[in-house]
């Protein structure tokens, strides 16, 4: 049996309302099943909603049982881009109906106190955790990030978990909070690989790799360069949970609770699996769905870009054409797009004939096929996996960008 | 004749249909087609067969957050199975069932994946934690 404070016994009784009663009711039953021992304080959620209609009468009944999140919660995107709504659409199509459906379900988690960033990269905007702290996110990627680079504790969990994990400010104490299941499990040696001029889409096919290798063991990487930057980690963190079901990784020296190999083991000999260049370069051709030239999309922002992704895209377009059969999108947030507006990379991306999208989920909800889009490139592993209904041709953003200028694609 | 299971009850209630058996794990976003409850998965052991109504006995849950959604709305379309069997709990198929009022048991006595077959029929009761299983006729 869980040990439960007065204050959670209270919620479970219902005398913090039907929401909070509901939330923690189920809670306890994830506690339960997974043998905890206590629940702990979250500091952070990160919800979506969206997929399925029937989803709103969920929320209908939060809403009425008094639901308010109690710790710091952001919305994922709500794939509505204020922009270009017509031209960009949703997976469900473009008509007015269908953005008033979106704006009532963005609404509930509004209400319910979430911050609308509208976006999957919440943790460099704001969503400020430390090593040690508790969060319950929606988002592969950022959850991976946030455990092997911030050295935050989350598990990879489901959206009905985040909503009440947001709604408690309490998350059981299980899996990725326990320090016995985050010490590396699998040594994995880079060393054989040169990494001058590794590109983003490299560091992307390594860890595809990566994942498909151990599976959903916590891999420690060796070898890497000495220092990384925001860019790489996030390449290395994003495919690890698509090709596999990594939780995290370790770098001895960046992973907060790993300053040393032996710490990131916890002093255990591991299995070792080397990774070289012929690895990398044969992982190119299973992100790619599709091979030849052709292709009418380039799409970059799976997870949304950084400030410096976006600058480098709006300086290589910087005078240049977009070709007229092939469409450009680069995906961020609209904090970042403010900025990128006021920089000039927005004027510089859309004179060339892109758009700089906001709001939208560019992987899993990716509404290229709704918009007709038949075979499109990207830098991202992630998209090409999970984006759905087109065939995917991957390669760097130099690639990418390349073919999105010729208009045909020459590959990696 | 028919054989009894006992295990851990984590969503209560009581239900009984055909067992599908599966011995691959199951992601209900993408997996399944909502509409009809039609496994959709490319080379999934169960490719082309319906979960709707079924006692659905598989190792674990598969694929993205958005499962328990999926199951959810899957309930609300009565495409949902009758109850879910897994050797292994995992987070996302069981706060899908918990939302959708779906019985769960896990942890049982006997490998459900070795004794239980797609066509027998399953006796749940989520209360109790217990199976009760009379094999088709073969």
């Amino acid at each position: 049996m869980v040990f439960l404070t007065r204050e959670e016994e209270q919620m479970l009784n219902g005398e913090y309302g039907a929401a909070a009663q509901e939330a923690m009711s189920i809670l306890v039953k994830l506690a339960e099943a997974y043998d905890a021992e206590r629940m702990i304080p979250a500091k952070s959620a990160h919800v979506a909603a969206g997929l399925f209609l029937e989803e709103i009468e969920w929320y209908e009944k939060l809403i009425q049982g008094g639901a308010k999140f109690r710790c710091f919660t952001t919305r994922h995107p709500w794939g509505i881009d204020y922009d270009h709504f017509e031209e960009v659409g949703t997976i469900y199509g473009n008509t007015p109906e269908i953005k008033q459906i979106g704006e009532q379900i963005f609404g509930y988690s509004l209400k319910m106190g979430a911050i609308p960033m509208g976006t999957c990269i919440q943790y460099l905007l704001g969503d400020f955790l430390m090593p040690g702290d508790a969060f319950s996110w929606t988002g592969s990627s950022g959850v991976v990030f946030a455990n092997s680079v911030l050295g935050a504790r989350g598990n990879m969990e489901g959206a009905v978990t985040n909503y009440c994990v947001g709604i408690t400010g309490r998350v059981p104490e299980i899996r990725m909070h326990l320090d016995e299941n985050r010490k590396g499990q699998v040594l994995v040696d880079c060393s054989k690989i040169d990494f001058n001029g590794f590109t983003d889409a490299d560091y992307g096919a390594l860890a595809f790799h990566v994942g498909k290798v151990v599976g959903d063991e916590i891999p420690v990487f060796v070898g890497l360069p000495k220092k990384m930057n925001l860019e790489q980690l996030r390449a290395i963190a994003s495919p690890l949970h698509v090709s596999g079901a990594v939780p995290m990784f370790h770098i001895p020296g960046i992973t907060p609770e790993a300053p040393t190999l032996e710490a990131a083991s916890g002093g255990q000999k591991l299995e070792k699996v080397q990774v070289d260049m012929g690895d990398v370069k044969a992982t190119y051709d299973e992100i790619a769905t599709t091979g030849g030239d052709k292709l009418d999309m380039v799409n970059f922002g799976c997870p949304h870009l950084t400030y410096k992704e976006i600058r480098e895209i709006a300086e290589f377009l910087d005078g240049k054409k977009v070709h007229k059969d092939v469409k450009l999108w680069v995906g961020t947030s609209y904090q970042v797009k403010v900025v990128a507006d006021r920089a000039g990379w927005t004027q510089k991306i859309e004179n060339a004939g892109g758009l700089l999208v906001t709001n939208i989920c560019m992987g899993p909800g990716a509404p290229f096929a709704a918009r007709g889009m038949k075979i499109v490139a990207t830098n991202s592993p992630r998209s090409a996996y999970y984006a759905s209904g087109v065939e995917h041709l991957y390669g760097s953003t130099k690639d990418c960008l390349e073919a999105a200028i010729s208009g045909k694609w020459r590959g990696k | 004749m028919s054989i009894r299971l006992k295990g851990r009850g984590l969503v209560k209630g009581k239900a009984e249909g055909e067992a599908l058996v599966s011995n691959q794990p199951i992601s209900f976003v993408g997996g399944v087609d909502p509409n009809t409850g039609i496994v959709i998965e490319k080379e999934h052991d169960i490719e082309g067969q319906s979960i709707k109504g079924k006692v659905l006995i598989f190792p674990f849950g598969k694929g993205t957050t958005y499962n328990p959604f999926a199951i959810f709305a899957m309930k609300k379309r009565g495409t949902a199975p009758a109850a879910i069997i897994n050797v292994k709990t995992e987070e996302i198929v069981l706060t899908g069932a918990i939302l959708a009022e779906i019985p769960f048991i896990d942890k049982l006595d006997k490998d459900p994946l070795k004794v239980i077959e797609s066509g027998d029929y399953v006796k749940v009761d989520g209360d109790t934690g217990t199976l009760e299983v009379t094999k088709k006729r073969s």
